[in-house]
């Protein structure tokens, strides 16, 4: 049994991270997606792939270097280009001279998968993955539902990775509930495990009927949910929906209008945050600020008019 | 009335405007050479009136909050959009060129409803033109009136500043007139606003265009010229973020004291400290503002730790 490296995923971090342990495996994780480490990852990828593609990448490259020798990457059986990213990373990390076994897998395969990775008994896995669920849940309530007395709210659609790994977002959560604003997820993790199980089939129904008459056929990645989203937000009395993608999503960057069509039709105001690596922190603190006290004085001219 | 003064801090100019109800009574703008000394310096320049109430704004607003003893920040979006429809209360569209960012702000119902600002890159900025026409050896403030001799503008790339000065740069050498190339660069730099900023967007009347870059002649011609419309620009274009920010303050008073450190700001005696914190890996830059040896302030920090 290796040492396992292991890339984060904001709050859940170190979840899964207790995850491997509580399975005997020892496991390397960084405990923040660093400049250096976004470095190493922009210097090994093409020029046009997503951000969460090149900060995965240097997350590797950081665990070889701390000791790692079996790499866990997720994959999806979707459409979007993440499913190709284990194999692509897998090859740059080869050329660079790296020994390693690339460990994946996939809503469909993790049972056999993860008995192989940590050589755990099947009661043992499906016990720590039990504890993971709980955690899960107990890790979203601690992150979101603070704030609910909050006056404003702001409702966030978008990439996953994006939207979890709050040192890429430049931690826009705690940012927005700082400043008096509860935030609403729409892709938590819970969200996703729901997704890939099929067991959010009658949440939302409403809205995805709705987007499904602007997409007739699925994107990948979160696009669609991105589109529904929106329209639910809009419905449920949210001041605005803020949208984080990696600048050139694929799915993401192609339902853009779809999205600003449906925030017009529900009368709710959307800002949109393209991030890559050139992105400076005063610049996006300056364009959430705006957004936040946009949608404040909207709320009171709108509660008070003719003021 | 009281008399409320705002800072627009921007990065390559200062803008002070002094407001007593709507009337300006002071008003000063500077080139930026350093935060401290060039407050210091637009303090002296506006009229000795009691201030009872101090906004900043801009890209320099936090450590200039520090430094001067503001009662209240906002963003230069806020304050541009404010200022605005102070002036225009029917405004619909607001073009703001500055030295080095770009914005558009579209208004619905005498409310902000949407902006966009330029990300990445400074081309199609203020510091576009400004480094052309040095190159050209012609004052800022000319270019406007020799750009609008042109009777044929040349065709200029206007994504990239330095891909556009070497296209004209090649344009002198052919022997084409200032006036065409400076008109060709005001176009570029027209076009690649709309194109960054308004992408898909309709810009309904009324237009307001605003900032010191609306002071060029030109590129209000090329904006009529690329949207159809009229395009407004008020007389006190370069200082709309300053008073913008001061009718903010003064909304925001509440008749409260104000925290202005008043003649204490020109003193000589400050200085700033630069440190890392070492609390957690987001190694945050600290700078410390000291007057003497009394610590007024923080900033940097992402986190409340360093607040007082």
């Amino acid at each position: 049994m290796g040492v396992i490296g292991l890339p984060r995923l904001g709050i859940y971090s170190p979840v899964f991270k207790g995850f491997f342990e509580s399975l005997g495996c020892q496991v390397v994780q960084p405990s923040k997606v660093s400049q250096e480490i976004i470095k190493l990852g922009v210097m090994n990828s093409s020029d046009m792939i997503c951000f969460p593609y090149k900060v995965t990448l240097g997350q590797e490259i950081w665990c070889l270097e701390h000791g790692a020798t079996d790499l866990i990457m997720f994959s999806t059986h979707g459409r979007c280009r993440f499913k190709h990213y284990h194999q692509l990373q897998e090859q740059t990390l080869r050329n660079l001279g790296y020994q390693f076994k690339m460990r994946t897998f996939s809503g469909k395969n993790f049972l056999p998968e993860l008995i192989r990775i940590t050589g755990a008994s099947p009661t043992n896995l499906i016990k720590a993955m039990l504890r993971v669920l709980s955690q899960v849940g107990e890790v979203e309530h601690k992150a979101y539902d603070g704030t609910r007395q909050h006056p404003l709210r702001i409702g966030i659609v978008g990439e996953i990775y994006t939207i979890l790994e709050d040192s890429i977002n430049f931690d826009i959560v705690r940012k927005l509930q700082k400043i008096g604003v509860h935030v609403d997820v729409s892709i938590k993790l819970s969200d996703f495990i729901r997704k890939e199980f099929k067991l959010d089939y009658f949440r939302k129904r409403a809205e995805k009927k709705e987007a499904r008459q602007l997409l007739r056929e699925p994107i990948g990645g979160h696009g669609f949910c991105s589109i529904y989203n929106t329209a639910w937000y809009g419905k449920h009395g949210f001041d605005g929906v803020i949208h984080l993608l990696p600048l050139s999503c694929m799915p993401e960057s192609t339902i853009e209008c779809l999205t600003d069509q449906l925030a017009e039709k529900y009368n709710i105001p959307i800002y949109r945050f393209p991030i890559d690596e050139n992105n400076f922190e005063a610049g996006f603190n300056t364009r959430l600020e705006t957004f936040v006290s946009m949608l404040k004085r909207k709320k009171r001219n709108e509660a008070h008019p003719g003021n | 009335m009281r008399h409320t003064l705002g800072i627009d801090c921007g990065s390559v100019s200062i803008k002070f405007a002094l407001l007593c109800g709507d009337e300006i009574v002071g008003k000063a703008y500077l080139k930026n050479r350093g935060l401290i000394a060039t407050v210091q310096e637009g303090l002296r320049q506006l009229p000795q009136l009691g201030i009872e109430g101090v906004g900043v704004t801009g890209s320099g607003r936090e450590f200039v909050k520090t430094l001067v003893g503001a009662d209240y920040t906002n963003t230069e979006v806020m304050a541009h959009v404010v200022a605005s429809l102070s002036r225009y209360p029917d405004a619909r569209t607001i073009l703001d060129i500055g030295g080095e960012d770009s914005k558009l702000m579209l208004v619905k119902g005498r409310n902000l409803a949407s902006f966009q600002m330029n990300r990445d890159c400074g081309g199609g900025t203020g510091s576009m033109i400004e480094t052309i026409a040095n190159r050209f050896g012609v004052k800022i403030e000319d270019v406007g009136e020799i750009a609008l001799q042109s009777k044929d503008s040349a065709v200029l790339p206007g994504k990239c500043g330095i891909f556009c000065q070497s296209a004209a740069v090649s344009q002198l050498s052919k022997g084409r007139p200032t006036s065409d190339i400076l008109m060709g660069v005001c176009r570029a730099l027209v076009g690649n606003y709309l194109a960054v900023l308004a992408k898909g967007k309709k810009l309904l009347p009324p237009v307001i265009f605003q900032g010191a870059v609306a002071q060029n002649q030109a590129i209000v011609k090329c904006f009529e010229d690329a949207l159809g419309y009229q395009v407004l620009v008020p007389p006190d274009c370069a200082y709309m973020g300053a008073i913008g920010i001061a009718i903010l303050t003064e909304e925001n008073m509440n008749g409260q004291p104000t925290k202005f450190r008043g003649d204490a700001i020109l003193g000589s005696n400050h200085r700033t400290e630069i440190s890392h914190c070492d609390g957690c890996e987001n190694n945050c830059e600290l700078l410390r503002l000291y007057c003497g040896d009394e610590l007024l302030g923080v900033s940097g920090s992402r986190c409340e730790k360093h607040n007082q």
